[in-house]
């Protein structure tokens, strides 16, 4: 009967347990790629232990010092690393294979353009169509950036960590985020404009630039300035009339930004959390204007300020960039907690919204422009931290600190320059090892001695190429193979997906059960196909018969029924050949041959070659119906016929093997894809059987 | 070797353009919601309700269950046999009739109603009965109809015309026991067949009482009804041409080219009786037309126009009562009660208006000298009757057993 399946909700059992089942499957290949990468650490740190006590050294390691890393992208790259992880570990709640999509990206591009709408719409079609499967590969490719950015060894692992955080930012933005809503008529830095996934990008994009870009002060005072004209420009948005901001309420109505903290208020939270935010939205009604007087000067003040900080002199530039950090962080974890209610409550937050990252991306900015990095020292090219240390003891070129000059005076823009250079000397870790044992410089090798004394005999053997290995540069080696080994597992999945244009069959599932495995004779039936001839249950013996009950005049679900069996047709491919599409009329009064030929020309089945379309007397129907269990009502006062939406499959013996519930409820093509493929699945299984 | 920054962002002013264009940007969402695109539902079907009395019953076809919501509106058939008082419900069964539903009568009494597509269903079928809509026999029709109020006639022979909209805008016949059908009339056919119309689609279909098919259509640049009646056999009537099909037109008053529709073409004594709409711009009007059956009967005849006011549309049309060729019009606001009844009692009669109209009046019949109401609000349907411009009084309430939720 019409109307009877639902659309699955987000804590719908079956698809949170596909997810969970999704989940702890990509969990143990990730625990396997674990060890064995943990094994072979430790089998390598084992072998130079061995070695080294093989040769009565001290087993003792030493990394080098000096890391060229500028405090404004380590900053970056550690906190946004973080955020990942974090956004990651939120999309391990059951609600977001199913509530994602209705409960977060569809309400972000409600009010947006048209444009907009169409583009969410598409990018949700892979996730409404693999809910688990999107859902699971999201928390793996989340978790493996933020892993990647935090364990990527020197500037080319990390550079890349950075640009995979700009790709999937921008799609979580664009597609999942609706662009932050900047292009809806609400848009408000208060509430998360221009979106948090923008400052990932952002951030991504720093991290991925090349080393000589953080030389100087030149890329934070960009950073500032950029943070700051975006504030002003918000200040702007929020100051502008006719918006609803400098109101409180409107008649009886909450005014924009009470409905805002009201609204959050509502979400599923700490209960004194709440009661904050309903505080909060109380006084926001009351005083409306004054709130947004206050949010209009605090924006454009600390714009301002951003701005002349960014051009002042370096001394000058530190007096007032300092506090207007501080103020700005007031402001941002004040909105945090306040208005945007950190963003991540509710069984459906996908990030604790824009206002940490936005502080992050400015502290980022602050500390290139405060702190800068020195124009020499920088290693270009390779891993800052590794040693390339050859068991000879020698540093190849191309890893050695480029120890360049300025060739003049410092200027604002490369302040760092000044800093003098620390060229790498080379060394070999193992006789560090040995050397601090002793006391001894460690910058002397072990076979030469201390100094004054005589040269002693060089070791009888060589030593192997993996004794050089530092084992920290190892494990930075290891844990970023796991982070991209992570990412991958993300990845792989969520591409496979993207292609199958046929929905997981665990949505229809959803919507109308576990199908019903069963063993039990066909009743038998004798009745007239779409073109007169006689048919019965005994001429299909030898096919699979996937029989359901449909009324030709059906408005609704009939005609949808009928295409799924095509589409599970069409997925059998030639398996196909050996399956009959059998329908029989379930419409008491319009039960003619015509009739039913006029419903096989409707929906193009005059061409299907395995598709039977039975009818017969109202005593052979009557029949049939009954022995099927299939009620059949008709309504009065231009209502449709009542009846049963179900699916029999029976097998090649005539036994039945599956029922399956088909109501297709409130339908759209991906219920209907869904329910295509479980039976295509189903009729499979049985012609297995 | 130092490096100068090859940054992609250079210098305070760039930066400072990028904040305007991030200003611009999002300044698209101020102070308006305008530029949120509200996709408004289509209202549903667009079926005039439509009454109708032959000298053996009378019928309404009006929408009820919730308007607003398409899913939910139920179109649905009244019946009141000569002699009675009472309206009952005679919806035929087994079909959805969310599309709305057009009913044909023949001078023999039978009733032939079709269902028009709705939802997932494209094509439409039929329901023939003989006794008043007591009890329904199924029949088909090649195609969808078409949403006007007389898209079916019969003849006394049980031969029934159908106005199709799919798969092409066609008039077809049926053979005996709607087993079989035929072609009679086409959009270009009936253009051809005359200068004075421009036709656009067919929008009625009517039989005389001597089994003569009459079309009316919707007719552009032109001053007169689309009215079109089936030369005999063996041809021999002025302009019909090769196409069968002779334009008798009526005049709908004004010389000034118009859009002309015919509303309404029902079989009453002495021919057929119709409703035309006239619109000239801005300006709409009805008229009352009637038309002879063909060679040697008399020349179509209208009356003087009923002006339709500005911001006012025709809700509902009844033709039959009074003396048999009477015509009837309920004109309502678009935009709020305001509701006005039209009466013509015949050829050559004048218009007669009554303003004072029951309050949410959606269909209107005539039965012999009384003019009856319906107030449908949900599954109730409420009569009225008024005699000779007395007051209305409710003579009847009627429960429907609408079965909401049964086509969604």
């Amino acid at each position: 009967m019409p109307g009877m399946g639902g659309p699955p909700g987000p804590g719908d059992s079956s698809i949170v347990a596909e997810f969970h089942h999704a989940l702890a499957l990509q969990g143990v290949l990730i625990l396997a790629l674990l060890t064995v990468l943990f094994v072979a650490w430790n089998q390598l740190r084992s072998m130079q232990y061995r070695r080294a006590v093989a040769r009565g050294e001290r087993f003792d390691r030493q990394t080098r010092a000096g890391d060229p890393e500028p405090a404004g992208r380590r900053f970056l790259r550690i906190a946004f690393g973080l955020v990942w992880l974090f956004d990651g570990m939120l999309q391990l709640q059951s609600g977001m294979p199913v509530g994602l999509p209705t409960g977060v990206i569809q309400p972000a591009a409600t009010t947006s353009p048209g444009w907009v709408q169409h583009l969410v719409n598409s990018g949700l079609t892979l996730w409404e169509r693999h809910p688990a499967t999107a859902a699971a590969s999201t928390v793996w490719i989340q978790v493996g950036i933020g892993l990647l950015l935090l364990v990527a060894p020197g500037w080319a692992w990390s550079r890349g960590a950075g640009l995979v955080s700009v790709g999937w930012g921008l799609i979580v933005w664009s597609f999942g985020n609706a662009f932050g809503g900047i292009f809806a008529p609400g848009a408000t830095f208060l509430f998360g404009a221009p979106g948090a996934v923008l400052f990932y990008v952002v951030a991504g994009a720093l991290v991925a630039l090349p080393a000589a870009a953080w030389v100087g002060r030149r890329l934070g005072r960009a950073v500032l300035a950029a943070s700051g004209a975006l504030l002003l420009g918000f200040a702007v948005l929020q100051a502008w009339p006719g918006r609803g901001f400098w109101q409180g309420t409107v008649g009886r109505s909450p005014g924009t930004l009470t409905g805002m903290v009201d609204q959050m208020a509502r979400t599923t939270q700490p209960r004194p959390l709440a009661s904050l935010l309903s505080s909060f939205a109380s006084f926001v009604g009351r005083h409306g204007w004054g709130v947004n007087l206050f949010a209009v000067a605090a924006l454009a003040g600390l714009g301002v300020a951003l701005l002349v900080g960014a051009r002042a002199e370096p001394e000058r530039a530190r007096r007032l960039l300092f506090p207007t950090m501080v103020a700005l962080a007031v402001l941002c974890i004040a909105d945090w907690v306040l208005i945007e209610d950190f963003g991540f409550w509710g069984g459906v937050g996908t990030d604790p919204n824009s206002m940490l990252p936005f502080l992050s991306v400015v502290t980022g900015g602050y500390l290139a422009a405060t702190r800068p990095a020195a124009a020499v020292g920088v290693v270009v090219g390779v891993p800052s931290t590794a040693p390339d240390v050859r068991a000879d003891g020698d540093v190849p070129d191309g890893s050695r600190r480029v120890a360049a000059t300025s060739g003049g005076p410092a200027t604002d823009d490369d302040a760092g320059s000044q800093e003098p250079a620390r060229p790498l000397e080379p060394v070999d870790p193992v006789v560090v090892g040995a050397a601090a044992a002793t006391g001894t410089d460690p910058t002397v090798r072990a076979d030469e001695g201390p100094p004054g004394s005589p040269a002693r005999p060089a070791p009888p053997t060589r030593r192997s190429w993996w004794e050089g290995i530092d084992s920290r540069l190892a494990a930075q080696v290891a844990a970023t193979v796991a982070a991209v080994g992570i990412l991958l597992i993300g990845v792989a999945p969520m591409a496979a997906a993207a292609i199958d244009r046929t929905a997981d069959p665990q949505i229809a599932v959803a919507t109308d059960g576990v199908p019903n495995v069963t063993t039990g004779p066909a009743p038998a039936f004798r009745l007239v196909d779409q073109t007169g001839a006689a048919v019965s249950l005994a001429d299909l013996r030898g096919y699979t018969v996937v029989l359901t009950f449909l009324d030709p005049v059906c408005t609704t679900d009939c005609p949808i029924i009928a295409q799924e069996l095509r589409t599970a047709s069409d997925l059998l491919g030639g398996a196909a050949a050996k399956v009959r599409l059998v329908a029989v009329v379930a419409n008491p009064v319009y039960r003619s041959v015509q009739t039913v030929d006029a419903f096989d020309r409707q929906e193009g089945f005059d061409s299907q070659s395995n598709w039977l379309y039975l009818t017969g007397s109202p005593a052979a129907l009557e029949a049939t119906w009954y022995a099927y269990g299939v009620e059949v009502q008709s309504s009065p006062a231009g209502g449709m016929v009542a009846h049963a939406d179900v699916v029999y499959i029976i097998d090649s013996h005539g036994t039945i093997r599956r029922i399956l519930d088909s109501d297709p409820g409130s339908s759209d093509a991906t219920t209907e894809s869904s329910f295509s493929g479980l039976l295509a699945s189903q009729v499979s299984q049985v012609q297995q059987q | 070797v130092t490096r100068r920054l090859p940054l992609i962002i250079g210098g305070v002013a760039t930066v400072v353009v990028i904040g305007l264009v991030v200003l611009v940007l999002t300044s698209g969402g101020t102070g308006t919601t305008q530029s949120t695109a509200t996709v408004v539902a289509p209202p549903p079907s667009a079926t005039v309700a439509a009454a109708t009395t032959t000298p053996v019953r009378s019928t309404v076809v009006l929408a009820m269950g919730h308007p607003g919501d398409p899913a939910n509106t139920f179109y649905e058939l009244f019946e009141r046999s000569a002699g009675r008082s009472a309206w009952t419900l005679a919806t035929p069964p087994g079909v959805a009739d969310n599309g709305g539903l057009v009913v044909g009568h023949s001078a023999s009494g039978s009733l032939t109603a079709g269902f028009l597509p709705s939802g997932a269903l494209t094509f439409s079928v039929l329901a023939t009965s003989s006794d008043g809509g007591t009890t329904w026999a199924p029949g088909e029709v090649p195609g969808a109809l078409a949403p006007w109020p007389d898209a079916l006639a019969s003849d006394q022979g049980g031969q029934v015309y159908a106005v199709l909209d799919r798969p092409s805008p066609v008039v077809v016949g049926s053979g005996a026991g709607l087993a079989t059908w035929s072609r009679e009339a086409t959009v270009s056919q009936l253009t051809a067949s005359t200068t004075h119309c421009s036709v656009t689609a067919v929008t009625a279909v009517g039989v005389t009482a001597t089994g003569t098919p009459v079309v009316g259509t919707r007719c552009t640049d032109s001053t007169g009804a689309g009215l079109f009646v089936r030369a005999p056999a063996g041809g021999g009537t002025a302009g019909a041409g090769r196409t069968g099909w002779t334009y008798v037109g009526a005049g709908v008053g004004g010389s000034t080219p118009s859009t002309t529709t015919v509303l309404r073409l029902q079989a009453v004594p002495g021919g057929v009786a119709g409703v035309v709409e006239r619109q000239t711009g801005p300006t709409a009007s009805v008229t009352g037309v009637w038309a002879g059956g063909g060679a040697g009967s008399a020349a179509p005849s209208a009356s003087a126009p009923l002006a339709v006011p500005a911001g006012w549309s025709v809700r509902a049309t009844a033709i039959g009562g009074g003396g048999g060729s009477s015509v009837a019009v309920l004109l309502a606001s678009s935009s709020g009660p305001g509701l006005r009844i039209g009466t013509l009692a015949g050829p050559g009669a004048g218009w007669v208006t009554a303003g004072a109209v029951p309050a949410g009046t959606t269909a209107v019949a005539t039965v012999g000298g009384e003019t009856d109401a319906f107030v449908p609000s949900g599954s109730t349907l409420g009569v009225w009757a008024s005699t000779a411009g007395s007051p209305w009084r409710r003579t009847a309430t009627i429960t429907v057993p609408i079965q909401y939720g049964s086509s969604s």
